[in-house]
């Protein structure tokens, strides 16, 4: 009990110590802070990059997987074939318990030809995508109004489209609700049921993996529609949905086995799995993380030296004080507990500054460029700790140097 | 108080040792003030700091208030000095951001005595040494004479059994030097203990008792 109170005290003297070189203080915990902002900040970097990714992942429905023709297949002893090398009949075994991994599936049939949207004097110029009732739930997309398509509309080639913010904006201006107007598609009139809700994939298409298709520029209508405006039964691509992020490759690859059995290999096909984007984001976010953890802790090395010079100077500075604690009864481990913990409060000081500075910084990041920086819990934890060992290490060895003094030789220096 | 038998200690230097304290035997009771004189590098200093527990003989036995000390680890020097040592210096040695107050207050610090004890014992101590009304002061705004008298209530704070003077009026002129030697008197005509390190035999005169030391041995 009384060793606790005495250390209590002995803290409160290193606090006073720093207050008494307020200015050598200050300079020596800037490293410090400098690190320990480095560290949060670059945990927040890789958190709100995780959540910022995963956000527009997620538009695409993250256990989605694509399957269409590798037209790419060059071997000379097939047949050139033309044609998708997906047709109606596909779809309806593959809808069926062929592939146990996978739980939904749209077939896409894009428009041959180019069509004119308008209503009345307006007109949009929106990418067209045929696909069935199950589209919405694989791309998890949402309504803003209205509905999505039902089953019968599809089957039975209702004249009805889902049409994008940018679709809405552009050609119903002044409209409050477009739900139920009729617009002009390659002179066919059709009925908006539903407005799709905004999707940013703001990210993906500065990268350029969105292929400049604005997401909340589309219409989407009943494939079935599509098909006879293309005057054929083919199929676009397929996308569906695993059932699980795990199981996505196997999906993928139990939905080609389809189709290559069915058509006796005449055609090739490749996947493509939003989980193996995932993966691809995953590293960056690691690299960079450690990249930022690597300049993170070498700012932190930095700092601590910085302590560590001080703190020795520190020492040389007040080795007669050091002689006169002695005499008046400090013990030598008394001794190297205050400086101990003039090294530690340093650093941890710093550590709260670099902290704050961190979520500052952070705070700033997000309002000027809306990239989110989410600090995490750990990434905090993990700086005060850091900070608290790094004067440990730094004020060890001019602690120890200051207890091992012999008082006669430490009152006879000046 | 300190029974001394046989001291030795030698230091080394250019490669050869230098016998400082040679043989020293010296009995001091309680109550007494004994001044301990001699020439410069005569050992009076090193016989000093080992009897205030800041150094320690090389060879021969030293007992301090029935305790021996002889080799004791730093630890053990540190407590002793705590329990049973003032310490007061030529040059003060007062901590130059701290109060008279504070200075003071500071050995019990080390002792784990509570903040509120520690400032009514410091404030005590003042008292007792005249200095009550310069608590606040920092030391460099007291007089020489002044900042000794502080650091002389700093050795007391601890009710030491033993109060230890090393040139305690070397940095300050005769009228300072007079008062802190009749502060010394009323210490010792309340019964501590002193033992002082002096050249000057003004000073000296006011001892009860004189030890001589010359090339590290007592004369008389």
């Amino acid at each position: 009990m009384n060793q606790l109170y005495v250390s209590i005290e002995l803290i409160k003297e290193a606090l006073r110590a720093l207050r008494e070189n307020r200015l050598r203080s200050l300079l020596s915990l800037v490293g410090i802070a400098i690190g320990i902002a480095a560290v949060m900040t670059v945990s927040a970097v890789s958190s709100g990059g995780k959540v910022f990714v995963m956000k527009e992942l997620e538009t695409f429905g993250l256990r989605s997987v694509w399957v269409i023709r590798d037209y790419n297949d060059k071997d000379p002893n097939r047949r050139v074939r033309m044609g998708s090398g997906l047709m109606q009949q596909d779809l309806a075994l593959l809808s069926g318990d062929c592939c146990p991994a996978v739980r939904n599936i749209s077939p896409i049939i894009l428009p041959e030809k180019r069509l004119i949207i308008q209503w009345g004097n307006r007109y949009s110029n929106a990418s067209i995508k045929g696909v069935n009732a199950a589209f919405l739930a694989i791309n998890n997309d949402r309504m803003k109004q209205g509905r999505g398509f039902r089953e019968q509309e599809i089957d039975a080639r209702r004249p009805v489209v889902l049409i994008g913010e940018t679709v809405s904006k552009d050609l119903f201006p002044q409209v409050e609700n477009p739900i139920g107007r009729h617009l002009r598609i390659g002179g066919r009139k059709y009925r908006v049921i539903g407005i799709l809700e905004y999707k940013s994939r703001d990210l993906l298409a500065s990268i350029g993996s969105e292929g400049g298709e604005d997401a909340n520029n589309r219409i989407l209508m009943p494939y079935t529609l599509v098909q006879q405006m293309n005057g054929n039964r083919e199929i676009s691509y397929l996308q569906a949905e695993a059932v699980s992020l795990q199981l996505a490759e196997r999906a993928a690859t139990q939905l080609k086995q389809v189709l290559q059995r069915r058509h006796r290999g005449a055609y090739q096909y490749s996947q493509v799995t939003l989980a193996s984007y995932l993966k691809t984001v995953e590293r960056i976010l690691g690299g960079i993380t450690a990249m930022g953890v690597v300049a993170a802790s070498t700012s932190l090395l930095v700092g601590g030296i910085g302590v560590a010079g001080i703190m020795s100077t520190a020492v040389v500075e007040r080795i007669r004080e050091i002689g006169v604690r002695m005499a008046i009864g400090a013990t030598r481990r008394q001794i190297l507990f205050q400086f101990l913990a003039e090294a530690v409060l340093i650093s941890v000081i710093g550590g709260f500054a670099g902290l704050m500075i961190g979520l500052i910084l952070g705070g700033l990041l997000d309002l000027v460029t809306g990239f989110p920086l989410i600090p995490t819990s750990s990434g905090i934890l993990v700086g005060l700790l850091v900070s608290v060992l790094v004067g440990l290490a730094s004020g060890y060895f001019p602690a120890q140097r200051a207890a091992g003094f012999l008082p006669v030789e430490a009152l006879r220096r000046e | 108080m300190i029974e001394i038998e046989g001291l030795n200690k030698s230091y080394w230097r250019a490669g050869a040792e230098l016998a400082v304290i040679h043989d020293v035997d010296l009995k001091v009771d309680g109550g007494e003030f004994v001044a301990i004189m001699g020439p410069s590098g005569s050992g009076k200093s090193t016989l000093l700091n080992i009897i205030g527990c800041l150094d320690v003989a090389d060879r021969g036995h030293y007992l301090l208030s029935g305790e021996v000390v002889d080799h004791a680890i730093p630890h053990r020097l540190a407590r002793l000095r705590a329990r049973y040592i003032g310490f007061i210096f030529q040059s003060f040695n007062l901590i130059p951001t701290r109060t008279a107050l504070e200075n003071v207050a500071l050995p019990l610090l080390y002792q784990g005595i509570a903040g509120s004890a520690r400032q009514q014992r410091a404030l005590s101590a003042l008292e007792h040494v005249g200095m009550a009304d310069r608590a606040s002061h920092l030391p460099n705004q007291l007089s020489g004479g002044q900042q000794q008298r502080v650091a002389i209530a700093r050795a007391l704070v601890n009710r030491p059994s033993l109060l230890i003077a090393d040139e305690p009026t070397g940095a300050l002129d005769s009228r300072n030097s007079a008062q802190v030697m009749s502060l010394f008197k009323s210490l010792h005509a309340e019964g501590h203990t002193l033992l002082m390190v002096t050249h000057d035999p003004v000073i000296g005169e006011a001892a009860d008792r004189i030890v001589r030391l010359r090339d590290g041995e007592i004369l008389s």
